[in-house]
């Protein structure tokens, strides 16, 4: 190995090592989730409607069992009482999910019914939301508790 | 006043009562016997949600009496060798594991996980009063 080789050699391996605790601190985020978009449930319904506050109405039914097998797949099923014509968008949150806001379907008078049937993942027991939005600008709600296993070891 | 102490330690020990779990043998003898419903619970020494249930729900009175009145509970280890016949029979997903039977023997369903005494309590009752031969679980929590 001559000289030129040798700084060359050098040189390269303190760039890995410089740059190892970077990946390091990438790995060290990852693990804790810090990548992942974490939101409290009051910062998701604000970001998603735009500051619009709903209200609870009978006529958002939100079916979702109050005793779920599987955490991670329950079903929920919502149908709005309004004509199509009236509803822009279903939403639903999982209260204390990393991220609360679950899906939005967005409707058109073509869907012919305000019905939204999908299923969801929770990581605990909590309260699954259902708000629509409407086309005159006010959001409406419904709540239900859903109970899941409090955990398991595989 | 000897009485009152008898009957208050009576009292205590019946509101710290422990389900009286069956070994799989025994248990699925006397079933057949009394013809009612059978859970059958694989645990773990190593399980923390094992531990918790064992310290909450199964400590629970309402719990206790309700699945001493209408199941017959018996208790397996998962590595022991009834649970290993527990495992090769009926499956096995993680500890805790509860699989349902009818009194011959016949699964009805598994469950995974630890739950709360309400939530475990609503679980029994709908195989209790017999809601699983006609609608399956997660339908009927949905209308319930």
């Amino acid at each position: 190995m001559n000289r030129r080789k040798f700084l060359k050699t050098v040189a390269i391996s303190g760039a890995v090592v410089a740059a190892s605790p970077m990946l390091t601190n990438t790995f060290k985020a990852e693990a804790k989730g810090e990548g992942l978009n974490k939101r409290s449930f009051e910062e998701a319904l604000k970001d998603v409607l735009k500051g619009k506050k709903p209200v609870e109405s009978e006529k958002v039914k939100l079916i979702a069992p109050s005793i779920a097998e599987n955490g991670a797949v329950v079903p929920v099923k919502v149908e709005v009482a309004e004509p199509i014509e009236n509803v822009k968008a279903i939403h639903i949150f999982a209260e204390k999910n990393p991220d609360p806001w679950t899906v939005t379907a967005h409707l058109t008078p073509q869907n012919g019914k305000a019905y939204f049937a999908t299923r969801i993942r929770l990581a605990k027991t909590m309260n699954v939301y259902a708000i629509a939005e409407l086309a005159d600008g006010s959001a409406i709600m419904a709540k239900k508790a859903v109970k899941v296993t409090i955990g398991g070891c595989g | 006043m000897r009485i009152a102490v008898v009957i208050f330690f009576l009292f205590i020990s019946a509101s710290f009562g422990n389900v009286n779990w069956y070994s799989l043998k025994e248990g699925l003898k006397k079933a057949k016997e009394e013809n009612k419903l059978i859970v059958i619970y694989i645990t773990s020494k190593h399980c923390q949600y094992c531990k918790k249930m064992d310290r909450t729900t199964f400590q629970n009175q309402q719990v206790i009496s309700y699945l001493e009145k209408h199941f017959i509970p018996i208790k397996v280890e998962k590595s022991s060798k009834e649970g290993l016949e527990v495992r090769r029979i009926y499956g096995y997903v993680g500890t805790p594991t509860f699989h349902f039977l009818t009194p011959d023997g016949k699964k009805i369903k598994t469950l995974f996980g630890a739950w709360k005494p309400d939530e475990f309590l609503g679980i029994l009752k709908y195989f209790a009063e017999g809601h699983y031969k006609k609608i399956n679980m997660t339908e009927y929590f949905m209308k319930n």
